[in-house]
């Protein structure tokens, strides 16, 4: 058993140690925001009310319902980078299968009191 | 390893798995929640790594048995099959903001021994899949709202065919027996016949586009060239098996079980000939329903010259609510074959084991999944009941094929504890035109009525 284990499993830790290794850090995002399909728009009219300076991206998690079955924690492992995970609508987090961000905030419109809660969660 | 065991021993183990297995479902009923501790670890690991590397998987035990299949010379369908069928480590290392390495162990072991189960090792590990995934539109900063995203994923890919393939784990399914259109047609677990198969996995990329649309939904298309389905035999489904008749004849016989991925070793990478084949998937889900339809193409020469070719096409669709769900696919193949070839040296009936030229395979699913209740703290805990109904015909143009059959599968789950699930199956199998059954088959035990129980534990992080 360890004869035929040896070889898949030195080919994964050589592969991780020069991957792992070359790994260069994310570019900086400062806010992710995370919405399902229906929810286009209003991800829209959030973005556009936020301020200009911040490195803002997009994520549509309906795309986890055509991904193959380490999508959810590819697109984890993609939105943890961010200073701060935006999280529209409960659906959204539903479609990732409710992980623990550490630094996540949920909205549900983009009424100023949503805007202000993005706000404070970024920091002065 | 197990081929040493005494018939006493490997007997014992046998009989020994379903307590074994039950046991550990008692166990897990305990105050302890291990797959939230494993997925601790690997929070803590993430965490060490500054989220560049990232782990999870998943694990699957099983009890299996049959009634009314043929008995083999060198397998017993019927007897009980006891293993690890499962164990997999995903790894998802962020290289850049745009650059990802993916891949995937995954281990099996057998507890039922070489003679029962049929499998060439009773241990099995590979690197089911392993390729960099390169976000195009994130390292140029289109605004993948006005342009779409697209990706582009190079190395050993999960051949983007249909929709189980992709989401095979059983963690994510209902069931854990797959359906004909995976089992036998798309070879995303090769056929018991010859037990290898993690998942239908192929060196080469896969272009990956997808637009959201503001109102109607979102479109995703995968376009991939890969090596290809294909074997150096003269004919495609070159699989055969000895049957084990009273007497001293023991015929060979082709069992024309489906497409075989013939070059599935994880460290395979030659093609069978020079020509690569071409997949296409594209899937639409809806903005406001969460429908995930599609259809697929592959085409690609599969004999030594590049004179054959395979071409399939097919249609799936997910229709996912929390508390039901239902699954289906179709898919068709045409082959393109020399009549008249012998592959079988062996003694054998001649009128089966000849190859029939051109023909046609086809399969179907169709699996409604339902959820009564839910209790504990989130409503993590349910029943599930599960019903499937599926057909497969490997050989339109065979007089008789024990892989022309339809079936029924009706399955309970119970998720008694975070992610970990005890699952029940039960199955009949009607095999069609069992008239034309060949007298061999039937004195080997073979029925036209096959059933099938299989209890599984099933569990992920």
């Amino acid at each position: 058993m360890i004869k035929q284990l040896k070889l898949p499993c030195q080919a994964l830790l050589f592969v991780l140690l020069v991957v792992t290794g070359a790994t260069i850090q994310a570019a900086g995002v400062d806010v992710y925001l995370v919405y399902a399909g229906a929810d286009k728009k209003l991800q829209k009219r959030i973005r556009a009310t936020l301020p200009g300076d911040l490195a803002i991206k997009s994520y549509n998690a309906s795309l986890l319902m055509m991904a193959d079955y380490s999508g959810k924690q590819k697109a984890i492992a993609k939105l943890s980078s961010a200073k701060l995970v935006v999280l529209i609508n409960k659906q959204s987090m539903e479609l990732l299968g409710n992980p623990r961000f550490p630094n996540a905030l949920m909205v549900t419109g983009d009424s100023s009191q949503e805007i202000d809660k993005i706000k404070a969660a970024l920091g002065p | 390893m197990t081929a040493r065991l005494t018939p006493f021993k490997a007997g014992a183990r046998d009989i020994l798995g379903l307590p074994l297995l039950l046991g550990l479902a008692a166990t897990t009923q305990a105050d302890i929640d291990p797959m939230a501790r494993m997925t601790a670890v690997t929070q803590d690991i993430s965490e060490a790594t500054n989220g560049r590397l990232n782990l999870s998987g998943y694990i699957n035990g099983h009890y299996m048995t049959h009634d009314g299949l043929p008995d083999l010379v060198n397998k017993h369908l019927n007897h009980a099959l006891w293993q690890i069928r499962e164990a997999s480590l995903f790894a998802d290392v962020v290289i850049t903001d745009s650059l990802l390495f993916s891949t995937e162990l995954e281990m099996s072991y057998s507890f039922t021994d070489k003679e029962h189960s049929g499998r060439k090792d009773s241990f099995e590990a590979l690197l089911n899949y392993y390729y960099f995934d390169f976000d195009v539109s994130n390292a140029l900063g289109w605004d993948t709202d006005e342009v779409g995203a697209l990706h582009i994923r190079a190395g050993r890919v999960l051949v983007p065919f249909l929709s189980y393939n992709e989401n095979k784990p059983n963690f994510k399914q209902n069931l854990m027996s797959q359906p004909f259109t995976a089992w036998q047609l798309a070879p995303v677990n090769n056929v018991a016949i010859d037990f290898q198969q993690f998942g239908w996995t192929d060196l080469g990329a896969i272009l990956n586009w997808n637009y959201a649309f503001d109102e109607a939904g979102l479109f995703d298309v995968k376009f991939s060239v890969i090596n290809g389905l294909g074997t150096k035999s003269a004919v495609l489904d070159n699989n055969t098996v000895q049957l084990n008749s009273p007497g001293m004849m023991k015929p060979t016989v082709r069992p024309r079980d489906g497409l075989v991925n013939a070059r599935s070793d994880w460290d395979e990478f030659s093609d069978v000939n020079d020509e690569p084949a071409l997949v296409l998937k594209a899937s639409f889900v809806p903005a406001a329903i969460p429908l995930n339809i599609g259809v697929s193409w592959y085409q690609g020469a599969w004999d030594k010259e590049g004179d054959h070719d395979l071409t399939m096409v097919g249609v799936h669709l997910d229709y996912l609510q929390r508390n039901w769900n239902i699954k289906g696919e179709y898919v068709e193949a045409d082959v393109e074959q020399q009549a008249g070839i012998n592959v079988v040296s062996a003694m054998g009936p001649a009128m089966i084991n000849v190859s029939t030229g051109d023909y046609t395979m086809s399969s179907w699913y169709l699996e409604g999944a339902y959820v009564p209740f839910r209790y504990g703290s989130d409503n993590e805990k349910f029943l599930k009941t599960i019903i499937r109904l599926d057909e497969v015909d490997t050989n339109d143009k065979a007089l008789f094929t024990p892989f022309d059959r339809e079936r029924l599968t009706l399955g309970l789950e119970w998720n008694f504890m975070h992610n970990i699930r005890l699952r029940y199956e039960w199955q009949r199998h009607k095999i069609h035109d069992f008239d034309n059954a060949p007298g061999p088959y039937i004195a080997a035990g073979g029925e036209e009525e096959v059933t099938m129980n299989m209890i599984s534990l099933i569990a992920h992080f």
